[in-house]
C-alpha cells in the first residue's frame, strides 16, 4: 500500500472515530468540567488576587488557563486514545478493519488523526471561549494565546501518541487508561516536586533531602528528553520570553517525539498482531 | 514479579542511606590546602567567597572584572553550615607566580598578581562601586586615607570650636544670671557647623589577579616563577553571562505598600481594578542560571545549589533612578513623565488605623526623612495603558515596557455558564443519538 | 484456479503450536467447509490467511500471491466474517456500511449499501443504532460489510453461531446464491450439519494440523458412521434385547422403555430397511421409526486416528498423519 492510499484510510478511519467522539457526551463534558475547574482557578484566582490590593502582576491570567486547559484536555484526549486503542483490539473491531485496507501504520495514524482532530475541536472551543473571558474581564489574551495554542497542538500531538504507544503493550481497555494516566501522573508529579525542591533554599533542606534533590535533578536530564511534561514546560518559558528559536526547537523536538512514538507504536502493533 | 519491586526499594534505600553516610563522614578536620579566594562582581556587589581544593569549578561573571587570588591556607569542614571554613589566623600564605587562562587546552591568557582597591564613591555598601587597579588603586585609597585624615581633623577641630563654643555660652549664662539682664542677641554667635563624613568608601588595599573575560568555560592554574604548575591550582573556570538582561520592577500599590509585586518580565502585565495609585522602583535585572549564581555567590558551599541546575532566577542590580524618567503611555502616545521622588509615610492618627503616602519635603518635614522613593503612577484607569523607563535623553531603556491593564470582574455565573455550554451541546447529540436506537424488540 | 493455498504454513505462541505444517487448497468457485472443534486452530488459519498475524514458518497465498499485512490489492478481493460481530455499537448500521464502502472505496456507496442491507433483510433497520441489534441482526449486517465490496472470496468464520434456524437458512441461500455468481467461499465451523448443507468440499482441523481434506459426502458418512435409530411402538413387542444384538448389522439394541427401543446400525451399509422388516416379521408394529444425525462435535469425541485414516484410505482423500499418535 502506497503512502496516498495509507493517508486516505487513515483520514477515513480517523473521521469515523471523530465522528464517534463528537456524538459522545464524554468530550463535552470533559471540556465544561475542565474550563470550570481552571476558569475558577486561574481566572478566579487571578481576580482574587487583584481583589486583595486592587492591583496585581500578572504575567498570563488568560493564555495560562488556556495552555492549561489545552494540556488537560491534550492528557483526556490522550487517555481516550489509548482506551480506543486497546478496546478496539480488546473487542475485535480492530481486527475487522484489518480484514480490509488498515494496516497497522494506518491504523496507529488514523488513531492519531482522530485524537488531534478531536483536539481541534476542543482547541477552537477553548479559544473562543477564553477569548469571550478577555473580552469579559479585560485580563489580556495577546498574541501569546496564538502562540500557545501552535504549542498546545504539538504538545497534544506528543501526548496523543505517548498513550497509543501504552496502548500497544495491552489489550485492555481499561489497563490501557490506568497505564497511560499513571505514567502521566508520574511525569506530572516529576515536574511539581523537582521545581518545588529547586525553590527551596540549599539552609532548609536536610543532607538526604539535597541528596534527593541531586537525584531528581540527574533525573531531570532524562526526563528532559523522556516527559512530554519537560517540552511542556521548555515551550512555556520559550513563549513567555518570546524566544523564537527556543519556541521552534521546542515546537521540532515535539514532533520528533510523536513521530517516535507512533513508529513505535506501528512496530509493536504489527509484531503483537491486532487480534484480540 | 515481586521481587523485582523489592530490589528496586532496597537499592532505592541504599542509594539514600549512601548519600547520608556520605553527608555524615564529613568531620571538621583542617588541612593545608592551596585555595582561591575570590572577590566576584555580583551583579548588585563585589562578594567575597572561596573554593577549596575539593572544589573543581570557578564561577565568575562575564564582561566585569572579578579579582582572584590563590593562597595557602588551613581548611575545614563545617557540617552544620554545610560549608569550607578558612583559618587565617593559623596559616595564610600567598601562593606566588602567575595564573594561567586556557581554552580548549591552550593557554589563551596570563595574568600577574596586582593591587587593587574597590571604590564606593556614594559610601560603603552601595551601589555604584568601581574596582581600580595598579597605581591609581594607590592613589584612590591615598586620597581616601588624605579624605579620612581631613574628616578627622575637621572633627577634632569642631570638637574645639564646639568647646570654645560651650565655654563662651556657658560664660554669657553665667554673666546673665549675676546681671539679672538678657543677653544682647548680637554678641550671641553661631555654634560650629559638624563637619560630614566623606561619602567616598574605598577598600584596604589587596593582591590578586583581575580577571574580565567574556562569557564561556575555561580552565585556570597557577604556574611559579620557574613556570611550573602548583599543584591543586587547576580548576575550571565557568564566566557567566546573564540569559536575558531587562528592566525589574517593584510595584508597591498605595492600599498596600509593603506587599510590593516584581515585574522582572515584559511579559507581566500589570492589573489594576478601578483608578489605582502606585509607586514603582525599577533596577537593572538580569536572570541566571540558579545553579550557577548560587556558586558565584558563594563557592565555599559546594551543596549550596545542588539540584537546581535546570532553574533560573531573576537578580535585581542596581536601582534605575538618577537620570531616567518613567513614561506612562496611553495607546503609545506619552501622556505623562514622571520623575523619582521621595515619599513618607504618614500614619493616621485617630481610631481610623490609616495611613498617607506624601511626597517628602525636608523643608516642610524637618528633622524627618524619606521612607522610600520611587516613580508615583497617579489614578491609572482605561484602556491602552502601558509605561517604560526613558533616560535624559528619551531613549526608552530595552526591557523596561510594561503594560497596565484595566479589569472588571466580570459576573462568574456568565463564565461558568458559558463553560458548562460546551455539556449543553453534548447532552442535545447524545440525546438525539440515543433516540436511533431500536425501540422495538430485536428481530434477528 | 487456486484461491487459497497454504504451504507448510505454522504458528506457534510460545510452546503453543497453533497451526501445525499446513498445506490447505482452495479452488475457484468452491464453498469450502473448514471443520474442526473449537481450539483446533480454524480461527489462527484464517488469521494467517488474512495476513493478521505472522507465519512462525510457511506462506499463505491468496490468489496465487503471498498475503501480508499492507495487501490492500488482495484484501480489497477478500470479504470476511469474523467469529464474532465486532461491530461498532454507537452508529447506525447506515453509517456503518457507509464507513466501510469509504474505506474499500466502493463506487455509488449509498446504492451499494442498501442493495447488501437488503439482501440481508436490514433495509428497513438501517437508521438504527447497532448497539441494539440482536446477535443475528449483528452476524447479518457483519455479512452485509462483508459483501459490500463484492469480494471474489468470502470467508467466514462460523456464521452461524448466532442464528436461528431461520436466519442460518437465510445465510446459506445468500451463500448458494453467491456461489452460483461465482464467488469462492471458505466457511469455518464446527457444525456438521451446517457445513454439510453448504459445502462442496471440506478440510478438517485438528490440533492446528489438517486431518483430512475432501469431498463433503464421503466425509459425512465417514464421520458419522453409525446410524442411530429410535423406535416407538403402540404395545410392548415380542422382541428380546438379546436377540437383536445378535444381528450382525445391529451394533447395539436397548429398551429405554416397554416401547421404545434405541438401535445402533452398522455403517458398512443402510440397514434400516432391514431393521423394519425384521421389526414387522416379529410383529412389532412401529409407530415411529427416526434416525438422528451427531453433531460433528460428538463424532470428533468418538473420531480416532485410525478411523480417519480408514476413511482417507477408502473416500480416496489426502490425509496427513496427525502426529503425537493421539486420537483425534
Amino acid at each position: 500500500m502506497n503512502v496516498p492510499d495509507r493517508f486516505y484510510v487513515a483520514a477515513i478511519v480517523a473521521g469515523r472515530e471523530l465522528r464517534s467522539t463528537l456524538y459522545g457526551l464524554s468530550l463535552y463534558l470533559t471540556l465544561s468540567l475542565v474550563l470550570v475547574t481552571i476558569s475558577y482557578l486561574g481566572i478566579g484566582g487571578a481576580f482574587f488576587q487583584i481583589g486583595q490590593s486592587g492591583m496585581a502582576v500578572l504575567s498570563n491570567p488568560v493564555t495560562g488557563p488556556f495552555f492549561l486547559t489545552s494540556v488537560l484536555m491534550a492528557i483526556y484526549l490522550g487517555s481516550g486514545a489509548a482506551l480506543s486503542f486497546a478496546r478496539e483490539r480488546e473487542r475485535g473491531t480492530a481486527e475487522v478493519l484489518f480484514y480490509g485496507p488498515v494496516d497497522s501504520i494506518s491504523y496507529v495514524l488514523g488513531k492519531y488523526l482522530h485524537s488531534m482532530l478531536a483536539f481541534m475541536v476542543v482547541a477552537v472551543l477553548t479559544s473562543l471561549y477564553y477569548l469571550f473571558v478577555s473580552a469579559l474581564t479585560g485580563l489580556q489574551a495577546g498574541m501569546n494565546l496564538l502562540w500557545f495554542g501552535i504549542l498546545a497542538i504539538f504538545l497534544a500531538s506528543a501526548v496523543i501518541a505517548l498513550g497509543e504507544f501504552f496502548a500497544c503493550f495491552v489489550r485492555r481497555g481499561m489497563m490501557a487508561v490506568v497505564a497511560y494516566l499513571a505514567v502521566a501522573a508520574i511525569f506530572i508529579l516529576f515536574s511539581l516536586v523537582h521545581g518545588w525542591m529547586i525553590s527551596i533554599p540549599g539552609e532548609q533542606l536536610s543532607d538526604t533531602m539535597i541528596y534527593l534533590r541531586i537525584f531528581l535533578d540527574r533525573l531531570d536530564m532524562v526526563m528532559q528528553w523522556v516527559s512530554p511534561v519537560a517540552y511542556f514546560n521548555r515551550g512555556q518559558v520559550a513563549v513567555a520570553h518570546g524566544n523564537a528559536i527556543a519556541f521552534g526547537w521546542t515546537v521540532a523536538e515535539l514532533f520528533v517525539y510523536a513521530v517516535t512514538l507512533l513508529a513505535c507504536a506501528t512496530l509493536v502493533l504489527r509484531r503483537r498482531g491486532v487480534r484480540p | 514479579m515481586r521481587w523485582r519491586y523489592a530490589v528496586t526499594l532496597l537499592v532505592f534505600i541504599g542509594f539514600m542511606a549512601a548519600c547520608s553516610l556520605r553527608a555524615a563522614a564529613a568531620r571538621p578536620v583542617s588541612e593545608s590546602q592551596v585555595v582561591y579566594e575570590l572577590a566576584p562582581w555580583t551583579g548588585v556587589a563585589y562578594g567575597a567567597t572561596f573554593a577549596a581544593q575539593g572544589v573543581k569549578d570557578l564561577y565568575l561573571l562575564a564582561g566585569t572584572p572579578s579579582a582572584v587570588d590563590v593562597a595557602r591556607t588551613r581548611v575545614y569542614y563545617w557540617p552544620i553550615t554545610r560549608e569550607y571554613q578558612m583559618d587565617w589566623q593559623t596559616e595564610r600564605a600567598v601562593a606566588p607566580g602567575k595564573l594561567q587562562i586556557l581554552r580548549g587546552g591552550r593557554v589563551i591568557k596570563e595574568v600577574t598578581r596586582t593591587d587593587y582597591i574597590l571604590r564606593y564613591p556614594n559610601g560603603p555598601d552601595t551601589l555604584p562601586v568601581e574596582l581600580v587597579t595598579g597605581r591609581k588603586a594607590g592613589r584612590v585609597y591615598q586620597s581616601y586615607r588624605k579624605a579620612v585624615q581631613d574628616y578627622l581633623t575637621a572633627v577634632s577641630r569642631h570638637t574645639e570650636a564646639q568647646k570654645a563654643w560651650d565655654d563662651e555660652m556657658a560664660r554669657i549664662l553665667k554673666r546673665v544670671n549675676e546681671s539679672g539682664l538678657p543677653a544682647d542677641p548680637k554678641t550671641l554667635s553661631e555654634p560650629p557647623r559638624q563637619p560630614g563624613p566623606p561619602r567616598l568608601f574605598v577598600t584596604a588595599p589587596a593582591s590578586g589577579f583581575i580577571l574580565n573575560l567574556p562569557a564561556g568555560d575555561y580552565e585556570v592554574h597557577l604556574v611559579d616563577d620557574r613556570g611550573d604548575d602548583v599543584p591543586g591550582t587547576h580548576k575550571k573556570l565557568h564566566l557567566l553571562a546573564p540569559w536575558r538582561t531587562g528592566v525589574g520592577y517593584e510595584i508597591m500599590p498605595e492600599a498596600t505598600w509593603t506587599y510590593p509585586f516584581k515585574s522582572d518580565d515584559v511579559d507581566r502585565v500589570i492589573y489594576a481594578s478601578g483608578a489605582r495609585t502606585f509607586y514603582v522602583q525599577a533596577f537593572q535585572s538580569a536572570q541566571y542560571n540558579v545553579y550557577d549564581y548560587l556558586h558565584l555567590l558563594s563557592q565555599q558551599k559546594p551543596l549550596q545549589g545542588a539540584g537546581t541546575r535546570s532553574g533560573t532566577a531573576w537578580v535585581h542590580g542596581q536601582a534605575l533612578k538618577e537620570g531616567v524618567f518613567l513614561e506612562l503611555l496611553q495607546n503609545g502616545q506619552v501622556r505623562k513623565r514622571i520623575e523619582y521622588r521621595p515619599y513618607r509615610v504618614i500614619q493616621t492618627p485617630g481610631p481610623a488605623l490609616g495611613y498617607n503616602i506624601v511626597e517628602w519635603d525636608p523643608k516642610s518635614q524637618p528633622g524627618t526623612g524619606p521612607t522610600f522613593s520611587a516613580f508615583k503612577v497617579q489614578a491609572v484607569e482605561g484602556d491602552g495603558y502601558s509605561m517604560q523607563l526613558v533616560n535624559a535623553d528619551g531613549k526608552v531603556i530595552r526591557g523596561s515596557e510594561r503594560h497596565l491593564q484595566s479589569v472588571e470582574p466580570a459576573a462568574n455565573g456568565v463564565i461558568y455558564g458559558l463553560a458548562a455550554l460546551p455539556m449543553l451541546i453534548g447532552l442535545v447529540i447524545a440525546f438525539r443519538r440515543f433516540s436511533l436506537r431500536p425501540r422495538g424488540a430485536a428481530r434477528p | 484456479m487456486e484461491v487459497i493455498r497454504t504451504e507448510h504454513l505454522s504458528k506457534h505462541y510460545g510452546p503453543l503450536l497453533a497451526v501445525d505444517d499446513l498445506n490447505l487448497s482452495v479452488k475457484q468457485g468452491e464453498i469450502y467447509g473448514f471443520l474442526g472443534p473449537n481450539g483446533a486452530g480454524k480461527s489462527t488459519t484464517i488469521s494467517l490467511l488474512l495476513g493478521l498475524i505472522r507465519p512462525t514458518q510457511g506462506r499463505a497465498l491468496l490468489f496465487g500471491e503471498p498475503v501480508r499485512e499492507d495487501s490492500f490489492a488482495l484484501k480489497r478481493r477478500v470479504g470476511v466474517v469474523g467469529e464474532y460481530q465486532n461491530i461498532y455499537g454507537e452508529m447506525t448500521a447506515w453509517e456503518y456500511l457507509l464507513f466501510f464502502a469509504r474505506l474499500y472505496r466502493v463506487k455509488e456507496p449509498r446504492k451499494r449499501a442498501g442493495e447488501v442491507l437488503a439482501a440481508v433483510r436490514l433495509l428497513d433497520r438501517r437508521n438504527e443504532l447497532v448497539g441494539g441489534y440482536s446477535k443475528g441482526m449483528l452476524q447479518k449486517l457483519s455479512l452485509a460489510r462483508a459483501l459490500l465490496h463484492a469480494p471474489d472470496l468470502l470467508v467466514l468464520d462460523e456464521p452461524a453461531s448466532s442464528l436461528d434456524p431461520y436466519g442460518i437458512r437465510e445465510v446459506r441461500e445468500i451463500l448458494k446464491d453467491l456461489n452460483e455468481q461465482g464467488k469462492t467461499i471458505f466457511l469455518s465451523s464446527h457444525i456438521l450439519s451446517e457445513v454439510e448443507r453448504t459445502c462442496y468440499r471440506v478440510g478438517i482441523l485438528q490440533k492446528g494440523r489438517l486431518v483430512a481434506q475432501g469431498d463433503m459426502a464421503g466425509l459425512r458418512r465417514r464421520l458419522s458412521p453409525e446410524m442411530h435409530i429410535n423406535v416407538e411402538f403402540a404395545m410392548p413387542p415380542p422382541l428380546e434385547e438379546a436377540a437383536l444384538n445378535q444381528l450382525p448389522w445391529v451394533k447395539s439394541a436397548r429398551w429405554e422403555t416397554p416401547v421404545q427401543l434405541r438401535v445402533i446400525l452398522s455403517a458398512d451399509q443402510d440397514h434400516r430397511s432391514d431393521l423394519l422388516r425384521h421389526l414387522t416379521e416379529h410383529g412389532a408394529v412401529p409407530l415411529e421409526f427416526n434416525s438422528r444425525q451427531i453433531s460433528l462435535e460428538e463424532a470428533f469425541m468418538e473420531i480416532t486416528e485410525s478411523n480417519l485414516a480408514s476413511l482417507a484410505a477408502s473416500e480416496g482423500i489426502s490425509y496427513q498423519q496427525a502426529g503425537r499418535g493421539e486420537g483425534l
